[in-house]
């Protein structure tokens, strides 16, 4: 069944349909709400709640990029989990182990294929974008991660935040400017597939 | 170096990265990123940091986000259990409904069957014993036909009675006692001969009790006029068998009546608790 087929039948209350575009769906919203949220198991919380609340509102959900839809209220519940948070702050920003010791990157992150130098410069790239993230204003954090975490264009990155695309390019631009500065200290860490050799410009 | 770029600048910087400038706008950037090095030093720094976000690994959940009927506030058990109410109300409603229209058929019919049958017997009993009477009455006292119609059947019953209770007094006493003269003589006219009827009745009615012919006539004969006065006779022999075939017919409709009665109280009761457990 399409995805247009499983829409329709979601939104007329069938939680099956509503299921099989969850597992399409859940890595991107997850993916979204890890950025954001900068843990994992908030990031689980955000994403179990913005599937609760797309299936509760389905019937809004009036065509275009259901993609684009779900990032939406997943950053939306974002926010919201990020407001809980401040007023009860009790869980650690970083994810612990069983020693209750702060890791610095999830396990799934690794890769099996990966040396073991390899897998420690990853980790320490990954765990230094993620505390510039973190750094960021909550509107300019949503906006880097949609646009180039996401790969939303600036219309659908617009739909997401609901705000005109100037604000999109002028909140990309600061976000990508403070990230530049917190990610300063980092650059001698970058793969050598990650320097700008033979990027193009448009 | 870059520090003397203003925000605008930055921002149609960005935009060019991304391919979000218009071809006028896109012309006049690429001019300047020409004539001013600053410019295009922060070019290359942006192109770094953006390669280096979008050169991220993709997130994998760490599990399924699949929803279950409790977490989206749907009750698939109730949604059954509502199914099932709505059945349970349905036959509740037809049972009750059947089971009303045949009380009502029950009483209607009941009570015109029981009330028809032995009036019927009773009606068509005396209608032909009275009837030999009548004429034999016309015939001798035309004149006074009229007031001798009532005083025989006031005397039959008179004698009935009489006979059944075993009184040994002469009815025909009192009765000529509050009789007229003129009817007095009238009825002693239409009944020459009343006490050798009366032994007559009592002669072929009684052996009729005791022993009952083999092929019993439900309705009296009507060269028998006098027996008649033994209605209870007549009586006895009709009602047995109208009576069997009216009971049974009933019986079979009590039975059905009870069995409706049980399915709508059963019915109806699961219908409250289905809805009680629908509501909880």
């Amino acid at each position: 069944m399409d995805e247009v087929a499983l829409i329709r039948e979601a939104k007329s209350g069938d939680l099956d349909a509503f299921n099989r575009l969850v597992l399409a769906y859940q890595d991107v919203v997850y993916a979204q709400a890890f950025r954001m949220m900068g843990e994992s198991e908030a990031a689980a919380d955000a994403t179990q709640e913005a599937f609760i609340s797309a299936f509760r509102y389905m019937g809004n959900f009036r065509g275009g990029s259901f993609r684009a839809w779900l990032l939406r209220i997943v950053t939306n519940a974002c926010y919201d989990e990020h407001r809980r948070r401040k007023r009860r702050p009790t869980t650690p920003l970083q994810p612990l182990d069983s020693e209750e010791e702060e890791i610095e990157s999830p396990q799934w992150l690794a890769d099996d294929d990966e040396l073991p130098e390899e897998t420690a410069e990853r980790q320490e790239l990954s765990t230094a974008i993620q505390r510039c993230l973190d750094d960021l204003p909550e509107d300019f954090r949503a906006i880097v991660i949609l646009v180039d975490l996401q790969s939303l264009n600036y219309k659908e990155a617009a739909r997401v935040i609901n705000k005109p695309v100037g604000t999109v390019k002028s909140r990309l631009a600061r976000a990508r400017m403070r990230m530049r500065d917190c990610l300063q200290d980092v650059w001698e860490l970058l793969p050598a597939q990650f320097r700008l050799v033979g990027e193009e410009t448009p | 170096m870059t520090e003397n770029i203003t925000g605008r600048e930055w921002e149609v910087l960005s935009a060019y990265l991304d391919g979000e400038l218009n071809p006028r706008e896109r012309i006049r950037l690429e001019q300047k990123l020409q004539e001013r090095s600053y410019l295009q030093a922060a070019l290359t720094e942006l192109q770094k940091t953006r390669r280096l976000l979008r050169a991220q690994p993709t997130i994998r959940s760490p599990r399924n986000f699949t929803l279950t009927p409790e977490m989206t506030g749907t009750r698939p058990e109730k949604r059954s259990a509502y199914s099932l109410f709505n059945s349970m109300r349905l036959a509740s409603s037809l049972a009750t409904v059947l089971f009303v229209m045949i009380v009502l058929g029950d009483v209607f019919l009941g009570s015109q069957a029981g009330r028809s049958v032995p009036m019927m017997a009773d009606s068509q009993a005396l209608q032909e014993l009275t009837q030999p009477m009548e004429e034999a009455a016309v015939e001798e006292a035309p004149a006074i036909a009229q007031e001798s119609m009532e005083p025989p059947l006031a005397l039959q019953v008179e004698r009935e009675s009489e006979q059944i209770i075993g009184g040994t007094g002469t009815p025909e006493a009192g009765m000529m006692m509050e009789m007229p003269p003129g009817v007095e003589a009238a009825a002693k006219s239409a009944y020459p001969a009343e006490e050798e009827t009366t032994t007559m009745a009592t002669q072929s009615a009684y052996p009729a009790l005791e022993e009952p012919p083999a092929s019993i006539a439900p309705y009296p004969q009507a060269d028998m006029p006098a027996q008649v006065i033994e209605t209870p006779v007549g009586e006895s022999v009709i009602a047995p068998e109208s009576e069997e075939t009216v009971s049974g017919f009933w019986t079979i409709w009590r039975y059905i009546e009870g069995a409706l009665l049980v399915i709508g109280a059963i019915t109806g009761a699961l219908a409250l608790y289905l809805r009680r457990i629908g509501r909880a």
